[in-house]
C-alpha cells in the first residue's frame, strides 16, 4: 500500500491485489464480533454515572450500526480498479470512518480473544480464533498505513 | 408614576453576590487508559482529531498513556467530559471520566 497523493482533503493509495482483496473482505465482514459493554468510570458509581454509562453504551451500539452500513459503501466507492491497478481514494470523513471501522475490528477481536497482553502471539487452540487473530493483525496493518509515516 | 410612599418603601433590588454555576458544577478528568491493542500512531491521531491538538501535544499524552498506564487528557464539566468520552470510545480507545478533586 503506497500513498500516491495527499492534498489534505484527499488521500489516494495504490494497493497490491492482495491488499485490495483483504481490505474489501474486512469491510464486507465487519463487525466480526458482538459489542461488549464498556464502563464510563473506574471509580465508585453514582446513579447519574449509571445513566451516563447506559447512554454511552447506547451511543456505541448506534454508532456501530452506522459504521456497518458505511463499511459496505466504502468498499464499493473508495476501492477502485483502473488499468490493472487497485486504488483507495479517501476524503477526510471517509478516512476517519475507515479508521474507526478498522480499529473496531481490531479491538473487538482482541476482546473476543480474551484481551491478551501479547497480541503478537497467535492463538493455537482453534482455527476460528486463528482466523480472527489474523483479521486483527490485518486491520492493524491498514491502520498503520493510514496514520503512520505515509498517512 | 409611582407614589411618593411607594417610592420611599421600595429599595433598589441588589442581587446577592453568588458564585457562578460553573464554579459550583463538578468537574471531571477525562482519562485514557493503556491497552496493548491500540497502535501508538493511531492513538496520537485520535487525540489530534478529538481535541484538535498539534502532533507534539498528542504524542506527549500518548507516551504518558504508554509509559504510566493512563493520561489525564482534559478537565471539563460533566457534559463536555461525557462528550469527549463518547468520541474516544467511537474510536475504541479506553476512556473514562472521573470526578476531579
Amino acid at each position: 500500500m503506497k500513498l500516491l497523493k495527499n492534498h489534505g482533503s484527499l488521500w489516494q493509495y495504490e494497493l497490491q491485489d492482495i491488499e485490495a482483496v483483504v481490505l474489501e473482505s474486512l469491510l464486507k465482514q465487519y463487525p466480526f464480533t458482538n459489542l461488549t459493554p464498556v464502563k464510563i468510570s473506574n471509580g465508585k458509581m453514582k446513579s447519574e454515572d449509571l445513566d451516563r454509562e447506559i447512554l454511552l453504551n447506547e451511543s456505541l451500539a448506534a454508532h456501530r450500526n452506522e459504521l456497518k452500513q458505511i463499511a459496505v459503501k466504502l468498499a464499493k466507492e473508495c476501492l477502485s480498479r483502473q488499468k490493472d491497478k487497485w486504488f483507495l481514494t479517501l476524503k477526510p470523513d471517509s478516512k476517519e470512518i475507515l479508521l474507526q471501522i478498522l480499529n473496531d475490528i481490531r479491538v473487538g477481536i482482541w476482546k473476543e480473544l480474551g484481551e491478551s497482553e501479547d497480541i503478537h502471539e497467535p492463538p493455537k487452540d482453534s482455527m476460528q480464533k486463528l482466523k480472527l487473530w489474523q483479521c486483527m493483525q490485518l486491520s492493524g496493518y491498514f491502520e498503520e498505513m493510514l496514520v503512520g509515516v505515509s498517512g | 408614576m409611582p407614589s411618593a410612599a411607594l417610592a420611599k418603601k421600595s429599595k433598589p433590588f441588589v442581587e446577592k453576590e453568588t458564585k457562578s454555576e460553573r464554579e459550583f458544577a463538578p468537574t471531571f478528568n477525562v482519562i485514557c487508559w493503556n491497552d496493548p491493542v491500540n497502535l501508538m500512531s493511531y492513538v496520537t491521531h485520535v487525540f489530534m482529531k478529538v481535541f484538535g491538538w498539534n502532533k507534539e501535544k498528542a504524542q506527549k499524552h500518548m507516551m504518558e498513556v504508554d509509559e504510566k498506564g493512563k493520561s489525564v487528557l482534559v478537565r471539563e464539566g460533566a457534559e463536555k467530559a461525557e462528550f469527549y468520552v463518547h468520541q474516544l470510545h467511537h474510536y475504541r480507545l479506553h476512556a473514562t471520566m472521573e470526578p476531579a478533586e
